[in-house]
């Protein structure tokens, strides 16, 4: 059965039908041709059409004429358009033209680079061009890396190795630099916040190499659909951007389902279990023979989910080795394996993390099922990407969760049809990272008076003369020379994971490596007694070994998972801005949070009834980052009427309710904002609300908070006030067995008499003038 | 005392960045800046004057808060000064110069005899392409001429190495005639550097060898970074480079904890520099004075760096006379006679090998070391193509040692292949599985010769049944 008649079979299904809120179809569009563009060279033509190739999708075309006129691009086209030509034309020609000309490759990961310098050898050899291409990171064999500085004509790394191993070192790298021509960045989109903060100052760095061996290389970005890919490259590479976003690659039509799981429970609101949901529809998908990805939205719900699939597969009498999980933490080997198998048609579900979402090739599925709103539209997107072969039908399903977010997205399918994908914010004159990167940029070349880095000369210089008041810089002749002992790129990490991951080993298969898992969550997710799944196989941890980042794990047989339960504690450190609110202050700044696993539930698959508990004993762990918080006075508690027993109660109710609504108002993945309420914080001794950022260091969403205070409490006033529970649900405060009976109403109140007294207040301030 | 605050220790100590602290460049966002703190100032006063300056210095101020550093708080040094001033304290320099850049060229003479450590210099010039031959293991140098040779030693900025680090003394030394000449070139200061390259470069264009120490990882890398950095031409790439380092690892690195020049001049060269100063601090103690103008220290790292120099023609004038005398008897210690054999093999001079190996022989009744010999004079006498005198030391390996099973097998192997003596062979092969009872390999050759026993019998009795 193929996927157009399942999409038939579906329309007639009045019980399935009933479910969804929403039946999109996004209509095929036909594939628009152009001629090879002037100028490209004959040799790579005749290759080209040895592939049988005999023109170009039109987005190709414009951009390989764009860069051939020597403009920077950023190419926006969704999965599987050909994008890799967009950039490898223009370099292959620059190469065949002069081999001595050289390009740099960037791309997010690891994984992403070797699968892009896979496919370069591939379409090398079909071409038999002898384009020498390598990747350069950290797993590069020390005896390889000679031949690659001096030979390679493509150089695919990551924005960590340039950091650390090519910039700081750029007069062994010589060759590429003097002839650099093209700079592609693959994936920009993937570069928002502290991570795109940092780019962009890597690139500055490498532009002041570059043009210190005289060479002006040219920029090719590639972006998912992102609103604002043209500002996000424009603000990457400081320099103007041509935008090439009309997509002239085939697409087949498309049907975008949204489901919503049946109320079992109308007291209580509660929801058939969406991952039950999801994995009984891929089943039928299975049964059909319809190759179907599944995104879950955490590596335990991969595992679950796989565990699911895997056991209905064999009860229809189908291999479970053609269902398959894929996350992070598995190994490399294991993964090309997968990619492959599913490459092949030998997989035919797939359950993943957004691991997958990225541009790791694995072809086209028919079907796509996202097992709850991935909480950001441009990512529902780029999943959805995933399903659609060039010809015929595909079928895409957004199966909600009970999460707040996901039933306002699958009540609201029009705010999601209508919506324009998030845009990525970065900040590269953020002082800490400029003033980091200054850093690393004095010991690759002496700063010159008058130089400018990142903002202008003025403040560039004040920063020298910071770094040199502290002695790390020293100045003669109108020139600042390193002079520190250290090498500072090691001393600055890009990304907030600890360096090193914890290795899990079988102790019963001669340590055999069984995944990994990083380091911050290791506490949490491999505590001694914790049940490992992986590939559904579930095994469990006998010990943890922190400091020598080792997990030995026994493989058993069990009915059930175990979860983790943190508590979580908080300090300021840093006050960034105050405000003072009518009955209540509301702070961003910078925070200290701490946590501690504490204990684990062990919950039985399938029923996920709760079957017991143990203790956990670890460290506690600390992160600073930003947060945002609302001190309330005794006056508001007053007037909301809560008694003090029950404040605890209504607090968490409140914060609960307004962490459903900030990830809405700030365009962020629910994930990144954490909640805590405090009966008496350290420092104010005031009962205080936090909202909080999930990164070290944070990237700038409680600022943003801070300036719409009173939307996130309207927005949360409105929540509560629509919600039609009782007492509480998943979908506002939280279920009453967690906010006490009273929680919600008193939230209610809170947010009343909040938005109440700015309401009086506003009046007030009219009146007086 | 010395105030040593970096970013990195800032960061660590805040956690880590905090997101969006500078406003653009376009809309001069003034608020944001000054709201820092606890209250706000009211942000007329900097919307008023929306002057460069005082975004900057708030900037500054930021940085300093951040550090815990009151602005006023001015630096531990003063930095209006210039080393010119002080050069003069340093004896004995004389300034040379390229284009606008000057720097400091200290010079000096050891002239014969004279002695470093227990070892006269000048033997040095008995190092010559033999001796490099053998003390590279028989790679890298194809013709060794010790008058042609430039022994290099940097001091540096950091032990890091990468782009911000640079050489702010080269020493180098060569013979004369019998003299051994040392020179120095000396940064002031960092603008001092290109007549530094530049007059470095003109004595590595009249020389031939590059002799350091880790010099093939370290010094030679960095040099030609410098040279890169400063745009200027660098002939080192045109000389053959000759690590000490490495000649040490191989000789002693069974020995010693470790091949460091330091223990290299206690325990080999059995000198003890005095009043030297670590070179750990170095980076440190010229950083120091490019600051704050106090040349201190600076003699006292010039007499490190001449005493690196005359180490490495010592350590070479100390192992050229070792390598001349024969059958390794210039070594006192058994385990260099054994790792000169290793080297001679290497070189595939196995008659040497051959005669430093027996004379060990006689003097070690070492286990180890005795296998060793064993093993490699056995390969020296079938490289020759020696089999007599080979199997004569198989047996009297066979007979001495009952621990291995090679020198049983080497026999088996010999008997049965190159002598067909099957039953020889087999005696052997009965002597290795005395030792090693569960070898498989032993079984199977056991099993193997009996069969071979079984086919000859039958071919030399064809009518018995």
């Amino acid at each position: 059965m193929n996927i157009s008649q399942i999409i038939e079979q579906l329309q007639n299904n009045s019980s399935f039908k009933q479910n969804l809120t929403a039946w999109k179809i996004l209509p095929a569009e036909p594939a628009k041709y152009e001629e090879f563009p002037e100028g490209l060279d004959e040799r790579l033509i005749s290759a080209l059409s040895c592939r049988g190739i005999y023109r170009l999708y039109t987005h190709q075309a414009e951009a390989v004429k764009s860069a051939f006129r020597g403009e920077n691009l950023c190419i926006v086209t969704p999965t599987a358009s050909g994008k890799t030509f967009c950039y490898n034309l223009p370099v292959l020609q620059s190469i065949l033209k002069n081999p001595n000309s050289r390009a740099l490759y960037i791309f997010p990961t690891k994984a992403l680079s070797q699968d892009q310098v896979h496919e370069l050898k591939e379409l090398n050899d079909t071409l038999n061009l002898g384009i020498k291409t390598y990747t350069f990171d950290g797993d590069t064999p020390t005896t390889a890396r000679q031949a690659i500085r001096s030979a390679g004509q493509i150089v695919v790394t990551n924005p960590d190795m340039l950091h650390t191993g090519i910039l700081p070192h750029h007069t062994i790298w010589i060759h590429l630099f003097e002839n650099l021509k093209y700079i592609v960045i693959d994936e920009i989109h993937y570069y928002r916040g502290v991570l795109g903060s940092h780019l962009t100052n890597i690139l500055r760095r490498l532009k002041r190499i570059s043009a210190f061996y005289n060479s002006k290389p040219q920029f090719i970005c590639c972006s998912a659909t992102i609103a604002n890919p043209k500002e996000l490259a424009e603000k990457l590479i400081e320099a103007p951007v041509t935008l090439i976003d009309r997509n002239g690659a085939p697409r087949s039509e498309k049907h975008f389902l949204f489901y919503n799981p049946p109320v079992i429970d109308t007291e209580l609101g509660i929801r058939k279990s969406s991952t039950k949901e999801a994995t009984r529809i891929a089943s039928q998908l299975l049964s059909k023979d319809i190759q179907t990805i599944l995104f879950a939205r955490s590596r335990l719900q991969v595992e679950i989910v796989t565990t699911y699939l895997k056991d209905m597969a064999r009860r229809m009498n189908i291999s479970d080795q053609r269902v398959c999980g894929y996350r992070g933490g598995y190994l490399p080997t294991e993964r090309r394996a997968i990619e492959e198998g599913l490459r092949k048609g030998e997989i035919l579900s797939v359950v993943s993390t957004n691991a997958l979402e990225l541009g790791i090739d694995i072809g086209s599925l028919d079907a796509c099922i996202m097992v709850g709103y991935s909480g950001s539209i441009s990512s529902t997107w780029q999943q959805a990407g995933r399903a659609g072969r060039r010809q015929g039908t595909s079928l895409v399903i957004l199966v909600a969760s009970s999460s707040p977010l996901d039933q306002f997205i699958i009540n609201h399918p029009e705010y999601f049809f209508g919506q324009n994908a998030e845009s990525a914010t970065l900040d590269p004159n953020n002082l800490y990272i400029l003033t980091s990167h200054l850093k690393c940029s004095a010991f690759e070349l002496p700063f010159v008076e008058g130089e400018v880095f990142g903002i202008d000369t003025h403040s560039t210089r004040t920063i020298l003369e910071f770094l040199q008041e502290q002695r790390i810089l020293h100045k003669v002749k109108e020139q600042w020379h390193w002079s520190a002992e250290s090498y500072p790129a090691q001393d600055i990490s890009l990304r907030t994971a600890a360096p090193g991951n914890v290795v899990i080993l079988d102790s019963q298969n001669h340590g055999r490596v069984i995944g990994e898992v990083d380091y911050f969550s290791a506490p949490s997710e491999i505590y001694e007694n914790a049940i490992y799944m992986h590939q559904s196989e579930t095994y469990t941890i006998e010990h943890l070994d922190l400091e020598d980042r080792k997990a030995y794990a026994r493989s058993v047989e069990t009915d059930y998972y175990t979860d983790a339960e943190l508590k979580v504690d908080l300090g300021v450190i840093n006050i960034c801005e105050k405000k003072e609110e009518p009955l209540h202050t509301c702070v961003w700044g910078e925070i200290k949070v701490t946590w501690l696993p504490t204990i684990y539930k062990k919950i039985k698959f399938g029923t996920h009834e709760n079957v017991g508990w143990g203790e956990i004993h670890l460290p506690e762990q600390t992160m600073h980052t930003l947060g945002y918080w609302m001190e309330l006075s005794e006056s508001l508690i007053q007037k909301a009427k809560i008694p003090v027993e029950n404040l605890s109660d209504a607090l968490v109710s409140f914060v609960n309710a307004l962490r459903q609504v900030a990830p809405v108002q700030v365009l962020c993945d629910p994930s990144d904002i954490r909640a805590h309420a405090m009966l008496k914080a350290p420092l104010s001794q005031k009962p205080t609300l936090f909202l909080y950022e999930r990164y070290p260091g944070g990237v700038g969403f409680s600022e943003k908070i801070f300036h719409q205070h009173y939307d996130l409490i309207q927005g949360g006033l409105s929540l509560l006030e629509n919600c039609p529970c009782k007492n509480g649900c998943p979908s506002c405060v939280g279920p009453a067995i967690e906010v006490g009976h009273s929680g919600k109403q008193q939230a209610l109140q809170l947010a009343r008499v909040l938005a109440q007294s700015k309401k009086e207040w506003n009046k007030l301030l009219n009146n007086s003038f | 005392m010395e105030k040593d605050i970096s970013i990195d220790k800032l960061v660590e100590k805040l956690g880590l960045i905090k997101a969006s602290q500078l406003p653009p460049t376009e809309e001069t966002n003034k608020e944001k800046l000054c709201q820092n703190t606890e209250n706000t100032t009211p942000p007329e006063s900097s919307a008023l004057e929306p002057s460069k300056t005082s975004e900057t210095s708030s900037l500054l101020q930021k940085l300093r808060e951040r550090l815990g550093i009151s602005s006023n708080n001015s630096p531990s040094y003063v930095s209006e000064k210039h080393p010119l001033q002080t050069s003069s304290k340093l004896t004995g320099g004389e300034i040379i110069s390229y284009d606008t850049s000057l720097c400091l060229h200290f010079s000096k003479i050891y002239p014969h005899p004279y002695s470093y450590g227990e070892v006269l210099l000048s033997d040095a010039l008995l190092f010559s392409t033999h001796e490099a031959k053998i003390s590279s293991a028989g790679n890298e140098i194809e013709k060794f001429d010790p008058e042609k040779a430039l022994f290099i030693d940097t001091e540096t900025t950091s032990c890091f190495g990468g782009t911000g680090t640079v050489a702010f003394l080269v020493g180098i030394g060569y013979f004369v005639g019998n003299d051994f000449y040392l020179e120095q070139f000396f940064m002031r200061d960092y603008d001092d550097e290109p007549a530094l390259l530049k007059a470095l470069d003109e004595r590595i264009q009249n020389a031939s060898f590059f002799i350091g120490y880790n010099s093939k990882c370290f010094d030679f890398p960095l040099l030609r970074n410098r040279y890169r950095m400063n745009r200027l031409p660098f002939h080192g790439e045109t000389l053959s480079h000759f690590d000490l380092m490495h000649v040490a690892r191989r000789f002693w690195n069974r020995r010693l904890s470790d091949c460091s020049l330091n223990t290299i001049e206690r325990f080999i060269l059995n000198t003890q520099r005095r009043g030297d100063i670590p070179g750990a601090l170095i980076p440190r103690l010229w950083l120091n004075y490019i600051e704050t103008g106090n040349s201190h220290y600076i003699p006292r790292i010039l007499e490190h760096n001449r005493q690196d120099i005359l180490a490495l023609a010592g350590l070479m004038a100390w192992i050229a006379l070792r390598i001349q005398i024969p059958k390794g008897q210039g070594f006192d210690e058994i385990l260099d006679r054994c790792a000169l054999a290793r080297l001679q093999m290497k070189c595939g001079h196995y008659s040497d090998a051959i005669e430093t190996l027996e004379d060990l022989l006689q003097q070690t009744d070492y286990y180890p070391i005795r296998t060793e010999c064993w093993k490699m004079l056995s390969q020296a006498y079938r490289k020759m193509d020696r089999i007599e005198e080979r199997e004569q030391i198989l047996l009297l390996w066979a007979q001495e040692d009952k621990e291995t099973t090679f020198p049983h097998i080497e026999l088996a192997k010999f008997y049965e292949h190159q002598q067909k003596q099957f039953e020889q062979a087999l005696y052997w092969t009965e002597q290795a599985l005395k030792i090693e009872p569960q070898n498989t390999q032993i079984i199977k050759r056991k099993k193997r010769l009996l069969q071979k026993m079984k086919n000859t019998q039958y071919l030399e009795y064809p009518d018995n049944p």
